[in-house]
């Protein structure tokens, strides 16, 4: 695969400005846009792979599944099995495919969330649980680890969207 | 710890007079002894409506028999063996044991109002017998029953530092209110205790600070300088300098000092850890949600970042969405395209899909770069149109025109890979 090598060369030239994390405390890096960009092509590819001559009867069904694509293909750009929302994401993608995926279990702090799951019945649905709902795996997460998490998870959709919105650009009728 | 006990020590070599006068002082203003043989009904027995009235009128029934004290040499150790006993929250009961050696001890203690009391409990205990450090303290304010039914010498004793670091921050505020006009030494003991206040207190065995655990949330809302026990997850100590004992808090946890004028308690504090953590963060989303500069607060902040966080995935939707329609499939077998289904015409149902391979080649046909780009593009959207079916262009000879007239691709055996990273190098 040395092409690629050259290629990325090439491509570092014509890429943009990447979104680097200044942060000195709270590490939010996100990989450059071309990781991004080759692992939603390799996904697609390989969504075209599985369904070789059979057509997909609604675009419907193709755009979803193009967006799981979208979806494991960032998780995946985003490092793996380093973030807390990337495993939860590609725990669920897997699930989804009746796979099972299993990554190594991070060494966790004892947190007082857990204690708080039990009485959280009682709490008035904050703006924080809205939260947990959207970003993955945010289920079980302190507020602050939530926080971490949501910075890392907005910069890495970021990222999809431009290398997705470059991709349709390229591709549409002028 | 040191340096307290030298400052004791002065007192002890301080008048007799002026021993007493402290003593009652803080006697009478934090500390509740109460025992169960009235031995010295000293002050005589006035109808005792509140706490603070009772210890103004002990005050002043001190005052005036400043050296009452001394009169009441009796041992008192019966007084000392009640002592020992449970404290009662009687309030009527209050005596003050009348002894002289008690009464260096009281005054040293009333430097102490926290922190190494019992160090200075075992100090006294070491001087007098072990009956007489048998101080049962109770703080005035918060009535709460420390005892715990110890009559052993160690009991009260952990009992005395109990209540006596709870009573530090009580101590420091009537300090602060009683010592307009009192001398120097109330100044020092003031400033002593409310630098010890400012600080968070040491860790402390792991029975005791059950206990103050249990005792801090009563106390919480009691003094805003009131120290208070560690609770047992959040290890946030730091000792004051002064201390040196039981520096032992390198366990990992963050060290956390209190700051001026905040609350002290243990959960407070690792209260306050956690929510700066959160607004550091919430800072730190701020700079990432754009167009959120002017937003201050929490609430709308979280709204806004909500906000932002599901547009960006309905922004995803959309975009693939779009992909589906406009490229519904990147196929990249090249071979296997262009062997087969040249001639395929399915039908059309994106024709737009084969009009945009006229402006690339137009736009881009100087580059050369470009060229084996919208090579692939073509070949590509050949295979597009081959592999769905879905009929992009009813003209699909002008596919395969394309393919043949920019049929110079260099790689085809590694297309694929290159074929993806041409076109969004083209791209973007």
């Amino acid at each position: 695969m040395s092409f690629i090598k050259v290629l990325i060369l090439k491509f570092s030239s014509l890429r943009t400005q990447t979104m680097a994390s200044s942060d000195k405390t709270i590490n939010t890096d996100v990989p450059e846009k071309d990781v991004f960009a080759i692992h939603f092509l390799q996904s697609l590819s390989n969504l075209t792979t599985q369904n070789p001559f059979n057509s997909p009867d609604t675009t419907n069904y193709r755009a979803r599944k193009i967006k799981k694509a979208a979806y494991v293909s960032m998780a995946k750009a985003a490092g793996g099995s380093s973030r807390l929302w990337s495993r939860a994401l590609l725990g669920r993608a897997a699930k989804e495919n009746n796979k099972i995926v299993r990554f190594a279990r991070r060494k966790r702090k004892v947190t007082w969330k857990i204690s708080s799951k039990r009485r959280s019945d009682q709490r008035a649905p904050e703006a924080t649980d809205r939260l947990r709902n959207l970003v993955p795996g945010g289920g079980t997460m302190e507020t602050s680890k939530l926080m971490e998490e949501t910075a890392h998870y907005i910069k890495c959709l970021s990222m999809q969207v431009k290398v997705m919105q470059c991709l349709v650009d390229g591709l549409s009728p002028k | 710890l040191f340096d307290k006990n030298l400052s004791f020590t002065k007192l002890e070599d301080m008048d007799m007079s002026d021993k007493d006068e402290f003593a009652a002082k803080k006697m009478d203003l934090d500390w509740r002894i109460s025992v169960s043989n009235p031995i010295v009904s000293y002050p005589p027995e006035n109808p005792m409506p509140g706490p603070s009235q009772m210890m103004d009128s002990f005050r002043q029934n001190l005052w005036h028999d400043g050296g009452g004290f001394n009169v009441h040499t009796d041992r008192g150790t019966s007084s000392r063996g009640n002592v020992d006993r449970p404290v009662e929250m009687g309030w009527n009961m209050a005596q003050f044991p009348a002894d002289s050696g008690f009464i260096e001890r009281a005054a040293k203690f009333s430097f102490f109002g926290c922190g190494s009391f019992g160090e200075m409990m075992m100090n006294q205990q070491s001087l007098g017998g072990p009956q007489s450090t048998g101080l049962f303290v109770q703080d005035t304010q918060n009535q709460i029953g420390v005892a715990t039914g110890s009559n052993q010498v160690d009991g009260p004793l952990k009992d005395a530092t109990k209540v006596v670091k709870e009573n530090g921050s009580s101590n420091v505020s009537e300090d602060s209110q009683s010592s307009g006009g009192n001398g120097h030494d109330d100044a020092k003991c003031m400033e002593i205790s409310s630098k010890r206040f400012n600080a968070k207190k040491r860790k402390r065995t792991g029975k005791d600070s059950e206990h103050r655990g249990q005792q801090s949330g009563e106390e919480e809302e009691e003094d805003k300088n009131e120290k208070d026990e560690q609770s047992p997850n959040s290890n946030a100590n730091k000792t004051n300098s002064g201390k040196q004992a039981s520096d032992t808090l390198k366990d990992g946890y963050i060290h956390m000092r209190a700051r001026r004028g905040q609350a002290t308690n243990s959960h407070s504090l690792a209260e306050r850890v956690r929510r700066e953590k959160i607004s550091e963060r919430m800072k730190f989303l701020q700079d990432l949600v754009p167009g959120c500069d002017k937003v201050t607060g929490k609430a709308v902040m979280l709204d806004e970042i909500i906000n932002y966080v599901q547009s960006l995935q309905c922004q995803i939707e959309f975009l693939s969405m779009k992909l589906s329609a406009v490229n519904p499939v990147l196929d990249y077998n090249l071979e296997s395209l262009l062997a087969k289904d040249a001639l395929q015409v399915p039908a059309p149902i994106l024709p737009q899909d084969m009009s945009m391979l006229y402006p690339p080649l137009s736009h881009h046909s100087q580059k050369g770069f470009m060229q084996p780009n919208i090579s692939s593009m073509s070949i590509l959207n050949g295979g597009l149109i081959r592999q769905e079916r879905h009929g992009y262009e009813s003209d699909q000879h002008n596919v395969v025109h394309m393919n043949h007239e920019t049929d110079t691709a260099p790689n085809h055996e590694d297309a694929t890979g290159e074929n993806k990273i041409q076109i969004l190098s083209y791209l973007c």
